[in-house]
């Protein structure tokens, strides 16, 4: 278990080596964090400038709602933009191998491997929004304790759908893009759950529940009364986990390797 | 020489074909973003108002387009250049009788090819869709205007990204600069929210920049239908950003390729 902890210590400090090395990069790592807040806050504004509420959802409380998508998604980039497009690749290229005879857990060893440590300015200017987004809401302890689970079981959720994302390339390689789809798509986790109806509730709140993401940790600080997502995104990030460990060992049966 | 530069975009476009996946990721890299935006939009102007001279049926197809041209003209040469300046893979180009721009070029020809073909279904059935229930005015002349905006857009969108990608040649690290450039040309050429709904003052500058032409101006002249003579003169500045882009390229070219000789050659 040490021997481990100092592992994930090496790789987090190598990790952290390359972030500073290339400084250009990271200058812009930070006005991308800036830009990456900004649009979606401008969106809003603009679509506020003619109307009230988007699906119930007034301007503040999609910042808080922003503000949520942004932390976690911050949080989670810095682990996973670089790791992903990686595991992808060595599935692709039957390189996996490599990593799976390493003396450590092959998704901690992604998860650890390749940390852009500059993407963690998202979560904290996310921080920002949050805090300025809830002035003039009154929050109890349980509702903050409520908030950071649903945090966590967003985090959960978020690196469960990449992650099955990436390892479909077990069943379906191809070099097209696919992390870029991903990307695309987890956007709408900064959406109001509430704008879907019909085919699409059904889809991108529980087939693809990016509307599991952000939304219940935003809604439980607004709507106490509504605590019950909570439990709707315990049951859906449990049923996420196991489909993770699943998923993963079949795609590993199915992987022959470079001799493929 | 033409030869040449055809079997490379035949290569590109072969590759691409070649695995199924990229058909579902490419419809689904079209499609998902133009739902989404279906459904919020839907819930925004479901009462008949308009945003930006917009009613809903217009903002549904511009995102709608927005979302195709992504995949018909948004190659991404930079990250590619990037990643063959840095891997030492550009030496197995420039040692080729061939410009290195124009390998390139028909690199993205055949690879945009590839999406326009696996795109060409659902875009028929789309056309017919907004003909037959009469969601736009659409005459045989916006068709053709629309067509050729979409090949300048490709051509002005090379020549960027191109210019783009060429700082690899300075920096070693672009992944950051990349983005950034993406996130910017994103919002500029109006692919995240039409420009028209930003404020007067944000929309004139926006018109005096060359991303406009990048998706909002093709888009624009499908749903909005612009007379001939606004579309001639914003034509016009288009062909003189793709002048202009041009010029550039050579020169970074020349420099980069110096200096790409010099580092690691």
């Amino acid at each position: 278990m040490k021997n481990k902890f100092k592992l994930i210590g090496s790789l987090i400090k190598i990790a952290f080596l390359e972030t500073i090395s290339f400084r250009l990069d990271t200058v812009f790592g930070i006005i991308s964090s800036v830009l990456w807040l900004g649009i979606p806050i401008a969106f809003f504004k603009v679509i506020y400038l003619n109307v009230d509420t988007v699906g119930g959802w007034s301007f503040k409380e999609c910042l808080l709602l922003v503000g949520v998508y942004t932390m976690l998604d911050g949080f989670l980039m810095a682990f996973l933009v670089k790791s992903m497009p990686k595991m992808e690749a060595d599935i692709r290229e039957g390189t996996l191998d490599s990593v799976l005879l390493k003396p450590i857990n092959t998704k901690l060893f992604y998860f650890f491997s390749s940390i852009e440590f500059t993407q963690l300015i998202n979560s904290v200017l996310g921080l920002v929004v949050i805090i300025y987004a809830c002035q003039g809401i009154k929050i109890s302890l349980i509702q903050l304790v409520c908030f950071l689970f649903s945090c966590v079981l967003g985090c959960i959720l978020y690196y469960s759908l990449w992650y099955l994302w990436t390892v479909s390339a077990f069943w379906f390689p191809t070099n097209f893009g696919r992390n870029d789809l991903f990307l695309s798509m987890i956007q709408m986790s900064r959406y109001p759950a509430s704008i879907y109806c019909g085919l699409g509730n059904i889809i991108f709140n529980f087939i693809l529940p990016f509307g599991l993401v952000a939304c219940p940790a935003t809604i439980i600080l607004l709507r106490p009364e509504e605590w019950h997502i909570l439990l709707l995104q315990l049951l859906f990030a449990l049923i996420f986990v196991v489909l993770d460990h699943v998923i993963w060992n079949l795609g590993l049966k199915k992987y022959d390797g470079a001799g493929r | 020489m033409l030869k040449t530069y055809r079997a490379v975009s035949k290569i590109s476009l072969k590759s691409i074909l070649a695995n199924k996946s990229s058909v579902v990721i490419l419809l689904l890299q079209a499609l998902v973003p133009s739902i989404v935006m279906f459904y919020l939009w839907s819930l925004i102007l479901n009462h008949g108002q308009t945003v930006g001279g917009f009613t809903k049926n217009q903002i549904v197809i511009y995102y709608i387009g927005v979302n195709f041209i992504n995949s018909f003209v948004w190659y991404a040469i930079d990250w590619e250049l990037n990643d063959d300046i840095h891997s030492g893979e550009l030496s197995n180009i420039i040692h080729r009788p061939i410009a290195i721009e124009k390998y390139y070029f028909a690199k993205m020809v055949g690879d945009r090819l590839a999406n326009l073909l696996l795109l060409a279904p659902i875009l028929i059935i789309g056309i017919l869709y907004i003909l037959v229930k009469n969601l736009l005015q659409i005459s045989l002349i916006v068709l053709l205007e629309f067509a050729f905006s979409i090949i300048m857009s490709a051509v002005l969108w090379f020549l960027f990204s191109y210019i783009i990608g060429s700082v690899a040649y300075w920096f070693d690290n672009l992944f950051f600069v990349l983005l950034v450039k993406e996130v910017l040309v994103n919002l500029l050429a109006g692919f995240y929210f039409p420009l028209e709904i930003l404020p007067p003052f944000l929309v004139k500058i926006t018109k005096c920049l060359p991303f406009q032409y990048f998706s909002s101006f093709p888009i624009d002249t499908l749903v909005k239908g612009l007379s001939l003579q606004s579309w001639l003169k914003n034509t016009g500045i288009e062909i003189a950003w793709a002048v202009i882009f041009y010029v550039i390229v050579q020169i970074v070219n020349r420099k980069g390729l110096q200096r790409y000789s010099d580092v690691m050659g």
